[in-house]
């Protein structure tokens, strides 16, 4: 039940970043300078659009499994504490 | 240390390489089937498109970008001619979307016409074809009566008049439509290649289609018997412009004798096969042939490589994108409209999840903005994914 509350915290945290981030970059309209041969020369514009990318990435590709994983490691550690 | 301890330590080494393991291939286990099912769960909407509610977002999000100019002190690429050239296809490819969706969806006519008109009155406002006047020193309009091909305004800017054309054909750029049909016929009657300079000196086969596909609506819109100079320069482009192995187009020609100043590209070949599906959807199925031996999937997502497997693989460009692993952005990106007008659903699928993955939609208040696109991308995404099956004719 802990394991399960936990879980379903950590997703909610991921999701809200997320949205905050889709968000933010539907304001700032950074993720455009990915594909804009010197449209920026900003550094941090394109890490910041870079990263957002990644973590986009991981949130459709890899968020399912992930949330398995979690659920076998808070598994782990609790029966490991018990 | 006893060697009690060590079995310990080794004990536990175990346990924590073998929980790691079970952590990474339960991460894995949905990657095969997850990512492509959430990414792809609009792309057969998209690819029957029988619905104008699938495509209302995209044409909310084009009439804001009409709306509010959105390529108005907008510098994308940091360079002069390459957002001059983004913000004439934005307008265009607005422009071209909207006219399949009205060919498509007749009776939403009354709402889309006064778009088609908006991005129409955008695309021949002089600063639109500043990159142009510039290059050539001359106004392309002004120079309608000349030698002077101005290829990257006159092509593109008339494909959608004609389009427009088509479907109105009283329509108030009527006659700015002949003007400039007449001029490209001219110039392409007097080319010794078969192909108009985009730029001086500077010859694409890909800036040619359009203004083929132009001249082919025209025809059609006015009732013109069959020209038959379209047929041979249809013809020179199969035979003459693309490479014998790959089958792709040559990106660009020498403006001297037409021999290949560039390698096959998967990039220009995307596009001239979407345009040429106006003109000849025979040659548009061999070029989308062509494509298809350049693609590459993984887990239900599809790509395209830049340079065919004949050639030695090069940079990425303004007109490719970013080439990553090989990959091509646009030629991906273009490729969905052909995979569409030849009723490739599979490819369709693919090419939509990257689209989705990578374009980055984001949905609010009734529009759907392409977050990694731009102006540009949400456009192109509103051209390509209306494309008409079997070519606009």
């Amino acid at each position: 039940m802990k394991t399960g509350r936990r879980i379903i915290i950590e997703l909610v945290c991921i999701l809200l970043a997320y949205n905050l981030g889709l968000y933010l970059m539907s304001q700032m309209a950074w993720m455009d300078v990915l594909l804009s041969p010197g449209g920026s020369e900003s550094l941090v514009l394109i890490l910041g659009a870079s990263i957002f990318l990644f973590f986009r990435s991981f949130v459709i590709v890899c968020l399912p499994g992930w949330i398995l994983a979690r659920w076998y490691q808070l598994a782990q550690e609790s029966r490991h504490t018990k | 240390m006893q060697p009690r301890d060590h079995s310990s330590i080794l004990s536990r080494l175990g346990i924590a390489i073998r929980q790691r393991i079970v952590v990474l291939v339960l991460i894995a286990i949905p990657i095969p089937f997850w990512p492509a099912w959430w990414c792809g769960r609009e792309a057969d909407s998209f690819f029957v498109g029988d619905s104008f509610e699938t495509f209302a977002p995209l044409v909310a999000e084009a009439a804001h970008s009409l709306q509010s100019d959105s390529g108005a002190g907008h510098s994308p690429t940091g360079d002069w001619q390459y957002d001059g050239e983004w913000n004439l296809v934005t307008w265009q490819m607005n422009g071209i979307g909207l006219c399949q969706l009205i060919d498509r969806f007749p009776d939403r006519k009354s709402r889309l016409a006064p778009l088609v008109e908006l991005s129409i009155d955008r695309l021949l406002e002089p600063k639109t074809r500043a990159f142009d006047t510039r290059r050539w020193n001359e106004d392309a309009l002004e120079g309608l009566s000349g030698t002077r091909g101005h290829l990257a305004f006159l092509g593109y800017a008339n494909a959608l008049l004609s389009f427009w054309r088509k479907i109105e054909p009283h329509n108030r750029f009527a006659e700015i439509n002949d003007r400039i049909s007449e001029a490209l016929l001219q110039r392409f009657r007097s080319s010794p290649l078969g192909l108009i300079e985009t730029y001086p000196q500077e010859v694409y086969p890909v800036d040619n289609t359009p203004a083929l596909a132009s001249l082919a609506l025209w025809r059609k819109a006015t009732g013109q018997k069959a020209n038959p100079l379209l047929p041979g320069l249809v013809r020179r482009l199969r035979e003459q412009y693309r490479d014998a192995v790959s089958g792709l187009l040559y990106q660009s020609v020498l403006a001297g004798n037409g021999m290949p100043a560039d390698k096959p590209r998967v990039s220009g070949t995307a596009l001239a096969a979407y345009f040429l599906s106006f003109v000849d959807p025979a040659l548009s199925r061999e070029l989308y042939g062509s494509l298809k031996a350049c693609r590459k999937e993984l887990a239900g997502f599809t790509a395209f490589l830049e340079y065919p497997a004949n050639v030695a693989p090069g940079d990425g460009d303004v007109d490719s994108g970013p080439v990553v692993f090989g990959l091509s952005v646009s030629g991906t990106g273009f490729s969905l409209a052909s995979a569409r007008i030849h009723h490739d659903r599979e490819v369709f699928r693919g090419v939509y999840r990257q689209l989705y993955l990578f374009g980055m939609p984001y949905d609010s208040g009734g529009r759907r903005n392409f977050l990694m696109g731009g102006p540009l991308g949400n456009a192109l995404a509103l051209a390509l994914l209306t494309a008409e099956k079997d070519g606009g004719i």
